[in-house]
């Protein structure tokens, strides 16, 4: 996915009312679930997301595989 | 509390919509859990195990505990700001197009000003301390007030 389709698609998810949770899934099969609406920030190419443990983690926008509005679980297929 | 009364309330919640649990003790302090998967219900004790210390799970026995409620209930201490002000302030200012700087004051007395947008998740913030500097995590509970760009300009 292009960067620019992760940003419309982020948008419109963290724009939905009410915000449903959704799972960002990286080609290195990292995912990320979205809780809140802004816990993923896009700055140019690259994403931060922040755990909800307080730690951060950095990725780039243009690596992302695909955005599933539901929560998969690490390690789930 | 008992172990089948904190059972009971803690498998009810739904996590939906995102709110981390406050779990208040009887000595009037409280504790956090941000993930169900940070819980485990062991036979007299609630042990929490924080992904950043994995080694050192935390324990609560549920005789020491008052309540389980939603940290969005969870009145503001003195001085400081709730977590349901918190949560709805942060939305708003990070997510705002265009994005612009506001000033986070810590109860500590610092003042922080945050001039670019950074992730916040549950009850953590992060702000750039300035364009080359750390990233800085901050705890609402650590925040006294948090001052929007009109306010700012105003003052």
């Amino acid at each position: 996915m292009r960067r620019d389709t992760f940003a419309y698609v982020l948008k419109q998810l963290n724009d939905t009312k009410p915000f449903q949770p959704f799972t960002v899934e990286l080609v290195n099969s990292v995912r990320y679930i979205a809780r809140n609406p802004e816990v993923i920030i896009l700055d140019g190419d690259l994403a931060s997301f922040g755990e909800l443990d307080d730690a951060t983690e950095y990725f780039d926008a243009n690596s992302v595989v695909r955005v599933v509005p539901v929560i998969i679980p690490p390690g789930a297929e | 509390m008992t172990h089948d009364e904190f059972r009971q309330q803690y498998e009810a919640y739904e996590w939906d919509p995102y709110s981390p649990l406050a779990v208040v003790l009887t000595t009037g302090n409280h504790v956090y859990i941000d993930l169900p998967e940070q819980a485990a219900l062991a036979d007299d004790e609630l042990v929490i195990t924080r992904r950043k210390n994995p080694r050192k799970p935390e324990h609560y026995r549920y005789a020491d505990i008052a309540q389980l409620i939603p940290l969005s209930d969870l009145p503001a201490d003195p001085g400081g700001v709730s977590y349901a002000e918190f949560d709805a302030l942060m939305r708003e200012l990070i997510l705002r197009e265009p994005f612009r700087p506001f000033v986070v004051e810590l109860r500590n007395g610092e003042r922080i000003e945050v001039t670019r947008r950074a992730p916040r998740s549950g009850r953590f913030m992060r702000a750039w301390s300035d364009v080359a500097g750390p990233l800085r995590i901050i705890e609402f509970h650590d925040i006294a007030r948090i001052v929007t760009t009109a306010e700012v300009a105003s003052a």
